[in-house]
């Protein structure tokens, strides 16, 4: 018998265990096991009950909170301590100013958002795609000069949380109309679609259909998919807009997954809280068992799409007439300008095999020219984004691998190596072509890239998706990496690189305070089981009696990195699976109040709206701080944030240069002050 | 010739055919059975299902789908000195199949075909591995390869169940 088939869940058990988890900001200690005997298994750390002994039975059918289960066993990594001595030995190897530290205010926001996940990546555990969550898009949804934040569930309604200021969060999903509660949600982005000003949102989903939203300018949103030419049913990933003939209007890469799924419909078994939907209503397609060896079936192959912006909020497909025809597994993709003839190319990633490079030639056609650029990509890409590491006017490219780490047990001491890959090459199938992690291109200018991810300390384990922003404001951009698998693996760090003068991502979560997390929470409640009932089969309830509440292991997927309270640093929000979200906020305004950082905001005219795909160059003195805006936010995330330049401290910026998609270059002479917000606006014509 | 001598004569060659016929069989009775001879090679069929490793062997005939098959799990048994090719397949989810000491792995899926060639190898006794790809750990995947001389292969294999009784196996054709 297969042990990880579905049966009925309790849900008011579920739902209460996950609303009390998530009311006390992801802390376990409020979880205490009812039962008298079963204190030693609700400690915070993570104990958990000796395997095989059965587990005490809940007090009745009325218990609020079954006893928790730890899966695997011991949910406090044992490593965790460890590793944070020898990184903090290492704290003094630079002078790069890492003295401050980042804080999980999640509980003081108001945010209430809890992800769910399909039974797939939880109760019913197996290895397809579902597992790597959902997205976290930001705009600013209604004008207000505050940055939104925008939830994606697979299982229940999206949350549109509005920004109200001094770091605090209320929820405005039923205004806003852009619950989409009826799909299993994947990603989204907010772009400014029409050229009105305020931003659009499309959102995407695992065989429920993509929806398009068009914003009134208040953050009141109408679903527009019908004419839009977006009303694409599949396995989407992330939606990248991006104006590829550079007409002035954004046009959108659809990445689409591949086939994960059956056409077998299954009942979730999660009763998501405060949602509109009864329990058990939400049915998701059954993954198939071999998900992961998708890529060696051609008939379940799901191309991405590229769009074409033909205005009035509708799209064209221009997928084979523009040659851009991808057929990797795609859950992400980015924009980079790699041969730099102002013309926008897309690097796609391929989470089980060769990447794919697709050069623009004039804004018609497209060429994959990965082999020749990039000879070898990592296998599994997740998560990509394109930075200027060292501000030398050229933009870099960092990739990271989920899909290699889980080839291998890797020593938790040893996460900083490429993986071991133990996979045959009739799986892997690239032909020798591939890097078994993560991947940083240093552009070398004139098309060409350097591979040096070891070299430079890009190497991270188990790495979702990764965001960008100059977190000491010292005019480097540094990275924070969301990492960990979750249910029912051990738990796995998120990483945070701090740029050392663009010659080296330090590591630095521990550090900083993101490792171990607060209180040493490793872990959360996953769901529930009936070891003596329709659950005796499941594998978690070997040698257990009675309900039990199984606790698995937190992990990230997603981030943003933007100032939250608005105190002039950059802070972190990351996307969770099965659990709420982290609002890590960084005190380096209060602890080094001579901090300073200059913000731009871009208004294009004969470019797009939103200004993507402009080059931005701060100048401080001799030094050049560059950045290009394309409104990547994170793994499968998207969205529209003001720039943010760290500025070392000075006290003004002497100008600010913008080269536009348009071809227009900009000077906005200074002195510009520090801590002010720089908006440009492209010339209505040409100079 | 006396008839009397001729009887005795006649007795004693009785006599000594009789020894010669039960000696033959005292003989034949203490031998271990005469072994088919080796195959220049051999191939078997690996399934996996339900988290288990499911081993189909070729029987006397040599040739695999044929009533002989013995189907084994746990340990993998192989001859020695004769090249190895093994059939992988899955009934259900993505598996890993590996000999870390002979460097050989390989997956098996459904619906696909997927082969392991492993040579000539001595007797000895190896890890075997197995996993679900990409998920957690199934310790009842993992055992050993015991790999030794023909004789004692047979003579294993003939303590094996055969596979027909429950044999259900429409496998594809073989796609690398």
């Amino acid at each position: 018998m297969n042990l990880r088939r579905p049966s009925p869940i309790p849900p008011a058990a579920l739902a209460a265990a996950i609303l009390v988890f998530a009311a006390t900001g992801g802390g376990g200690a409020a979880v205490t096991p009812s039962a008298p005997d079963a204190s030693s298994d609700g400690a915070a750390t993570g104990a958990a009950p000796s395997e095989g002994a059965p587990a005490p039975a809940a007090a009745g059918e009325d218990a609020a909170t079954p006893p928790r289960v730890d899966m695997p066993q011991d949910l406090h990594p044992y490593f965790i301590d460890g590793r944070k001595q020898v990184q903090l030995a290492t704290k003094g190897s630079s002078t790069v100013d890492r003295d401050f530290q980042f804080t999980n205010h999640l509980a003081d926001t108001g945010i209430t958002f809890v992800s769910h996940e399909t039974d797939d990546s939880a109760k019913t555990y197996k290895p397809v795609h579902y597992d790597h969550g959902t997205a976290l898009a930001v705009a600013d949804v209604d004008g207000d000069g505050l940055t939104d934040l925008y939830f994606v569930r697979q299982v229940g309604p999206n949350e549109l949380w509005r920004n109200v200021g001094g770091g605090k969060f209320v929820d405005f999903t039923a205004e806003a109309g852009v619950a989409v509660p009826d799909k299993i949600g994947s990603s989204a982005a907010f772009a400014d679609i029409d050229n009105d000003g305020d931003p659009d949102l499309y959102t995407t989903s695992i065989r429920g259909g993509n929806v398009l939203f068009e914003n009134d300018g208040k953050g009141h949103f109408t679903d527009v998919t019908a004419a839009s030419g977006l009303a694409y049913t599949g396995h989407s990933g992330s939606p990248l807009f991006f104006d590829y003939d550079r007409d002035g209007r954004l046009d959108l890469l659809l990445c689409n997954i591949g086939v994960f799924t059956t056409d077998t419909l299954r009942t979730s078994a999660v009763n998501p809280p405060g949602e509109t939907l009864a329990a058990g209503e939400l049915q998701f397609y059954d993954g198939f068992e071999d998900a992961f060896g998708g890529h060696l079936k051609p008939e379940r192959t799901e191309r991405s799409l590229l769009f074409h912006n033909e205005g009035g909020m509708t799209f064209a497909d221009t997928t084979d007439a523009t040659g851009l025809v991808d057929d990797g597994w795609t859950g992400d993709a980015t924009v980079l300008d790699g041969n730099e003839d102002g013309w926008p190319d897309v690097y796609v990633l391929n989470m089980q095999g060769n990447d794919g490079y697709w050069q623009n030639d004039g804004g018609k056609r497209f060429t994959n020219e990965r082999e020749s650029v990039f000879p070898k990509t990592p296998w599994g890409s997740m998560g990509v984004k394109s930075f200027d590491v060292d501000n030398d006017g050229h933009q870099d490219l960092y990739v990271t691998d989920m899909h290699s780490d889980m080839s291998a047990v890797a020593d938790p001491l040893a996460e900083k190596r490429k993986s071991a890959m133990m996979w045959p090459d009739d799986y892997t199938a690239t032909d020798g072509t591939s890097i078994w992690g993560n991947a940083f291109y240093h552009n070398l200018g004139g098309g060409k890239f350097e591979e040096v991810s070891d070299a430079i300390g890009a190497e991270t384990f188990w790495p979702w998706g990764l965001s960008v922003g100059d977190l000491n404001a010292d005019g480097f951009d540094d990275a924070f990496v969301a990492g960990g698998m979750g249910y029912p693996f051990r738990y796995g760090v998120n990483s945070l690189l701090i740029n050392d003068g663009g010659k080296k991502l330090l590591d630095s979560e521990f550090i900083l305070g993101i490792e171990p997390r607060i209180n040493d929470e490793f872990a959360g409640p996953q769901f529930v089981l009936d070891c003596s009932g329709a659950d005796k089969d499941h594998s978690d309830c070997v040698g257990r009696e009675g309900k039990i509440l199984v606790w698995g292991a937190l992990s990230s997927r997603s981030s943003a990195i933007f100032d939250v309270d608005g105190d002039g640093d950059l802070d972190i929000v990351v996307s969770e699976i099965n659990s709420p979200p982290l609002v890590l906020e960084s005190d380096l305004a209060q602890v080094r109040p001579t901090t300073t950082h200059l913000n731009v905001r871009l208004k294009g005219t004969r470019s797009n709206r939103d200004g993507f795909g402009s080059k931005v160059t701060v100048v401080v003195g001799d030094r050049r701080i560059v950045q290009v805006y394309d409104g990547n936010t994170g793994y499968l995330s998207h969205g529209l944030l003001p720039m943010y330049f760290g500025l070392d401290g000075a006290a003004a910026a002497d100008s600010v240069e913008v080269l536009w998609p348009s071809g227009e270059t900009q000077t906005v002479a200074g002195p510009l002050e520090a801590g002010s917000t720089v908006a440009v606006e492209e010339p209505a014509t040409a100079n | 010739m006396h008839i009397g001598v001729c009887r005795r004569a006649i007795r004693r060659r009785m006599t000594s055919l009789a020894t010669l016929v039960a000696t033959a069989a005292f003989v034949g009775a203490c031998r271990p059975p005469v072994s088919p001879p080796a195959p220049p090679s051999i191939q078997l069929r690996i399934v996996g299902r339900e988290h288990r490793w499911r081993f189909e062997h070729p029987g006397p005939d040599g040739v695999l789908d044929t009533p002989d098959d013995r189907v084994s799990t746990g340990d993998l048994h192989l001859p020695a000195d004769i090249p190895v090719r093994l059939e992988l397949h899955s009934d259900d989810d993505l598996y890993f199949f590996g000999i870390p000491a002979l460097d050989a792995k390989q997956i098996a899926m459904p619906d696909l075909t997927y082969w392991l060639s492993l040579g000539a190898n001595p007797a000895g006794r190896f890890d075997l591995l197995g996993d679900l790809m990409c998920g957690g750990s199934y310790p009842q995947m993992r055992g050993q390869l015991v790999i030794e001389p023909w004789s004692s292969y047979t003579t294993w294999l003939e303590r094996q169940p055969l596979l027909q009784a429950n044999a259900s196996r429409t496998y594809p054709e073989s796609q690398s």
